[in-house]
């Protein structure tokens, strides 16, 4: 299984109540998101002339960027199938893939709020929110993004954004399921913001007529994989020496304010 | 004087300086209560605020200092200037994720809020260190550092930025003394 | 400050005897369950509040609460609800934004300042209940109750306004939603189709769908925007004649970048040649048109040529739009428009559009002008009219003999101002900011500083507030009974329901707020009224209203909210309805008795006409404080066309100031949207932002005002509404 959602452009009316919603429901900062409208244009495209909008939020990338650059500790995490009941156990830090849903998730108790994470992400779907700091693990913060709403889904509920869009604009649910509405508007054409250097598999999936989505794509498509490279690396090859330094007891604190200096210094 | 007696004093401080930042009406607000004021600034020896504060209430300080706390606190045109809440400070909202854990840690200590007001009002919280105080000594550090210290520190400085009549600048330098950490 | 005693040593020695202050407001209680800090709950497990009914704008979705602890955590659709749905829009989101708004007003406060610069003291009710109410009875008895004049907006300023002008019994009252809105297409359609049209056309089943400047998606309402995106998505050709590629244009089959002021031109030039090629619905015209040959005749001259010209439109795409509306017709929605205060020529254009509904016969037919077949029943619940013989300023005046209920706001503030034909003493605004909607800030602030007392009632501190004598707050939406939302379900040709809901409160009124009822009751009775009071409090009129369809607060609670029940098919026209192509009796009264286009002042050279919109995220500047709409859209960058951008020198997200011809300058500076979406000769900003930025305020920010720049009048002869459109701008970089 593997969640997606579909952005309906011709549908989209680019009113904003996805982001208002989204923000009452999970308690953001007002100066903050998980997810975002841009209102794009009007503009000139090969087309003809076009104004449309880029909705945004995290697209629970296949590859995610995100999931490996994190340098807390990693744990022993169960997950389940909500539906078979199977379970899978996997070695994760604070923030992962379900192996399940396909959803990218924060574990914001153990999160160090160093931001690597937010860094990493082509999209920039992912903010830190710097009031909410752990003092038990000495956070700076803690990550934070879309979760498409699973607490929510799992109750049998829509995503917060999805229940409100007036225009029936935002198509969500299993992209592994042929017969799922997000799958047929991928087969009727529906294509996630991926470039050359930006193809990580992102569930995502924006759909229009050709002068939106030329506008849409041309504007919003990342060219590049974040600057951040350089960190990511080196503390995706720390890690193993923070498991060691957690069991000897040396704690993830002063894990996160090294990292930190190391990446202020490149 | 014993030192067994202090945290008991301190509740009665607390208490004291909630009732410094309540709006201030004829029925309470008078020349007692002014001279009591007036005692705890001679007793810090705060000379200048003291020799700031006005002899008397009359109607017309009494109509001052309801203007300027009126514009300070409640509801000033485009936008009121200091508004007495944690949230403001700390979320940027009201009545919102700051202002919930602030009840949550009230009632972890066994209290809870009756009245209108949000649990993160100045008068709200001095009122909860000083039930803190009541119950037991130095008990009221933990909210004081982790909740109390953090937004009044940002309101304090608008109040003293914008704050025009002494009673009230006094009011508040006697909260953020009293409050303060010392280490 | 020298701080010489720490604060140990001062406990230790001090001797003074602590106030003992009693803590009413702190008690013991059961400690509070664990839950983690750091990852949010969400609303799932959270107490549903049924019954809300929005107003952050006027549309008025049906909503329900999220309730956590007696705080209002989310606001989402009715899942009942036949109109809205399940969804609601971003300020409808937002609304808790405004619940909590740090700057709403808490207290009654009195000015002991001047007016204009304010200085508030909180006051406790009764004072200000009598202040209110003896000021206005000295009025009264000195001048007479037209002494009296008041500005109501909103729901809440119902039950007052009708006290103001049925009891006591003055004609001056002016409402913004007519006299700076829409009341120009009510009268017009009134005269034209015999009835105010609402936005009721059946967009959703149309074969075309056809609106002057309507910009859906930047302007939302939502069930609105439903009929039109699911006529868009069943294939409807879309038409949008506006200067600017708006979000409705981006959707349409044709964009029609009509020359600002000149949309009846084109409706005449598309109406004459309809005729002309002999594709007008002469069967319908022959049962209901009346004044067709005149109206034929009287636009005969608008040849598409002419009108080509006139419009600065390209010929073939006039004759495009004309065929796509006749070969469609009747399924067509002409849209009536909503804020239609643009020119001062506005009437005229208001009628073209009605008799374009009656050339194509496209009423109450699928797609076309339809009325939903609402529920009957509830009551109405209001004061008594008094023995009052005065007539209204303009009746007395023999002026805007269309003019929408109520008084034209500008008889009000010139009488006001010069004392003739009378004085007007007392100004009581209730929900509305005319600082805001009137243009001409001087004028209104010269009416307000010669009143011998102004009253405001309010939920935020908006600008005219810095004008009353006496401040009073109200309960918002979220906190009070009233407003009886009715209707059918949104897609006309949907399965036939009804549906009564009334507003009733998420979470109960904070601090000192109060509710219209008891406001204007205690005013009432203080003024010596207090006999003619219909209730005693609002969930009493409510459920009086109610009484009428068989329902009570408690039956609409056990459904959820809202009462659905079966409906009734709504097309078709009666017999006996009248399309007035040509109307004499407007004729008579000097006015042009056929759709006229008046032609507007050209624009100056070096100038740009200044049009404003809605911005999704903002209802009028009712909403700029809300943090979360501010955050979504911080300024209102000035549309500027390409070519004339780089003729001017000015690039992509400069910053400008507004000069208008007139040479007021705007307070503040915004952003260059530089776009060839837009024509050449105007500029285009949302309206509602721009108010100024104190230190601390997380609100509003950048942005220009655009009303403060509307200070040329226009009055529409008929109506007395303002027209908007008529001011002139250069942009000089900041």
């Amino acid at each position: 299984m593997q969640y997606g959602m579909v952005i309906d452009l011709n549908k989209c009316v680019g009113c904003h109540a996805c982001t208002i919603a989204c923000k009452a429901e999970w308690e953001v900062p007002a100066d903050k998101g998980r997810n975002w409208v841009h209102r794009l244009g009007p503009a000139n495209t090969p087309h003809g002339l076009a104004s449309t909008y880029y909705p945004g939020l995290c697209n629970h990338c296949n590859e995610p960027a995100c999931v490996p650059v994190c340098p807390a500790d990693t744990v022993q995490k169960t997950f389940k199938d909500k539906k078979t009941g199977k379970t899978k156990s996997m070695e994760v830090a604070a923030t992962y893939k379900d192996p399940f849903n396909g959803t990218v998730q924060i574990d914001k108790e153990r999160c160090l709020g160093c931001g690597a994470c937010a860094d990493a992400c082509p999209y920039s779907a992912r903010y830190v929110n710097e009031n909410q700091i752990n003092e038990e693990i000495g956070s700076e913060g803690t990550a934070d993004k879309c979760t498409y709403c699973m607490p929510r889904v799992e109750k049998g509920l829509e995503p917060a954004c999805v229940q409100t869009c007036l225009a029936g604009a935002r198509i969500f649910g299993d992209l592994d399921d042929p017969n799922s509405a997000p799958s047929k508007y991928k087969k009727d054409g529906a294509k996630s913001l991926s470039s050359a250097k930006v193809n990580i598999g992102s569930n995502g999936l924006y759909y229009g007529n050709k002068r939106d989505m030329a506008l849409l794509t041309s504007m919003s498509t990342p060219q590049e994989m974040p600057e951040a490279n350089m960190r990511r690396i080196l503390m995706a090859k720390m890690k193993p020496g923070f498991n060691k330094a957690k069991k000897l007891g040396m704690l993830g604190l002063v894990g996160a304010v090294a990292m930190k200096g190391m990446s202020e210094e490149e | 004087m014993s030192a067994a007696d202090e945290p008991i004093r301190l509740a009665e401080i607390y208490r004291f300086l909630a009732q410094t930042m309540r709006y201030p009406e004829s029925s309470w607000f008078h020349d007692d209560y002014l001279s009591v004021f007036k005692e705890m600034l001679v007793q810090l020896e705060w000379q200048d605020n003291v020799n700031a504060l006005p002899e008397r209430i009359t109607d017309e300080i009494l109509e001052e200092i309801q203007v300027d706390y009126t514009r300070l606190f409640i509801n000033a045109v485009p936008h009121v200037i200091a508004p007495p809440y944690a949230s403001v400070y700390i979320d940027g909202t009201l009545n919102s994720t700051t202002a919930d854990k602030t009840r949550e840690y009230f009632r972890q200590k066994g209290f809870d809020t009756t009245n209108t007001e949000f649990p993160d009002h100045l008068v709200t919280e001095l009122d909860f260190l000083s039930l803190l105080e009541d119950e037991s000594e130095g008990s009221s550090e933990e909210f004081l550092t982790q909740y109390f210290r953090p937004w009044f520190e940002m309101f304090r400085d608008l109040v003293l930025k914008e704050v025009e009549v002494s009673y009230i600048k006094s009011a508040i330098e006697l909260i953020d003394f009293f409050t303060t950490n010392e280490t | 400050m020298a701080f010489n005693l720490t604060r140990r040593k001062f406990l230790q020695t001090a001797s003074l005897a602590a106030a003992s202050v009693p803590l009413a407001n702190v008690v013991a209680a059961e400690a509070g369950v664990a839950k983690s800090p750091f990852t949010p709950s969400g609303t799932i497990a959270d107490k549903t509040a049924v019954g809300g009914i929005c107003e952050m704008c006027f549309w008025r979705c049906q909503l329900v609460g999220k309730v956590r602890d007696n705080k209002l955590m989310k606001l989402e659709g009715n899942p009942k609800s036949i109109d809205n749905g399940k969804a609601i829009c971003a300020r409808g989101n937002a609304g808790v934004q405004l619940l909590y708004d740090k700057d709403r007003l808490k207290y009654p406060m009195k000015n002991v300042g001047k007016r204009g610069a304010p200085k508030w003291k909180r006051i406790s009710w009764d004072e200000a209940l009598d202040t209110c109410a003896k000021k206005l009875k000295a009025t009264e008895k000195k001048f007479g109750a037209k002494g009296i004049c008041m500005f109501p907006h909103g729901a809440s300023a119902k039950y007052p306004m009708h006290y103001f002008e049925k009891t006591v019994g003055t004609h001056n009252v002016s409402e913004a939603s007519f006299f700076q809105c829409r009341g120009i297409r009510d009268t017009a359609f009134v005269n034209t189709i015999g009835t105010p049209p609402g936005e009721n056309v059946d967009m959703a089943n149309a074969k075309v769908i056809f609106a002057l400047g309507g910009h859906f998606g930047e302007n939302v309402h939502v069930s609105h925007v439903k009929r039109y995106l699911k006529g868009l998505e069943n294939g409807a050709k879309l038409v949008i004649v506006d200067p600017r590629f708006s979000a409705s244009a981006a959707k349409a089959d044709e964009w029609v970048p009509v020359k600002p002021g000149t949309d009846t031109a084109l409706m005449l030039g598309m109406m004459n040649y309809i005729i002309k090629k002999g594709k007008h619905n002469k069967a319908f015209i022959e049962k209901h048109g009346s004044g067709f040959d005149e109206f034929k005749e009287a636009i005969s001259g608008w040849s598409i040529k002419k009108t080509a010209k006139t419009c600065d439109v390209p010929a073939d795409q006039i004759k495009r739009v004309a065929n796509l509306l006749a070969d469609n017709a009747p399924n067509v929605s002409i849209h009536p428009g909503r804020h239609v205060s643009w020119h001062g020529n506005d009437f005229q254009r208001q009628r073209s559009l009605g008799c374009m509904m009656g050339l194509l016969g496209a009423m109450g037919v699928k797609g076309g002008f339809v009325k939903g077949k609402g529920p009957k029943g509830v009551g109405k619940v209001s004061w008594p009219k008094g023995d009052h013989h005065e007539e209204a300023l303009h009746v007395a005046a023999d002026v805007h003999h269309f003019a929408p209920p109520g008084t034209p706001t500008d008889l009000i503030r010139d009488a006001a101002i010069t004392g003739n034909p009378y004085p007007i003493k007392s100004c009581v605004i209730w929900g509305q900011n005319p600082m805001q909607t009137i243009p001409n800030q001087k004028k209104t602030i010269d009416m307000l500083k010669q009143m011998d007392f102004v009253m405001c009632v309010d939920v935020m501190p908006t600008d005219i507030t810095m004008y009353a004598d006496i401040l009073l707050p109200e309960g918002s939406y979220l906190e009070r009974y009233d407003y009886i939302k009715k209707g059918t379900q949104w897609n006309l040709s949907g399965k036939q329901e009804q549906y009564i809901s009334a507003r009733m409160p998420m979470v109960k009124a904070d601090f000192e707020r109060k509710d219209q009822v008891y406001i204007t009751n205690e005013i009432a009775e203080r003024m010596g009224y207090g006999d003619k009071i219909p209730v005693k409090t609002l969930p009493e009129m409510v459920d009086k209203q109610l009484a009428g369809a068989g329902l009570s607060i408690k039956k609409l609670v056990a459904e959820n909210g809202i009462h659905v029940q079966p409906g009734k098919d709504p097309y078709g026209v009666s017999e006996d309805l009248e399309v007035i192509f040509n109307n004499e009796e407007i004729g008579e009264l000097g006015y042009p008795s056929s759709p006229t286009y008046i032609p507007v002042e050209e624009v100056p050279s070096g100038h740009f006409r200044l049009l404003y919109g809605r911005s999704p995220v903002h209802t009028f500047n009712r909403s700029q404080n809300n943090v979360w709409l501010h955050n979504a859209m911080p300024e209102n960058p000035v549309w500027l066309n390409d070519a004339m951008a780089e003729k001017l020198g000015l690039k992509d997200g400069d910053r400008v100031y507004c000069v208008n011809s007139e040479g007021v300058k705007s307070r503040t500076t915004t952003s260059v949207k530089v776009t060839p979406g837009i024509r050449k000769d105007c500029v285009y900003m949302a309206h509602g932002y721009g108010s100024m930025n104190p230190a601390l305020s997380v609100g509003v920010g950048a942005g220009i005002d655009d009303q403060s720049l509307i200070t040329k009048l226009a009055v529409d002869p008929e109506t007395g509404c303002h027209g908007m459109r008529n001011n002139f701008v250069k942009l000089v970089k900041a």
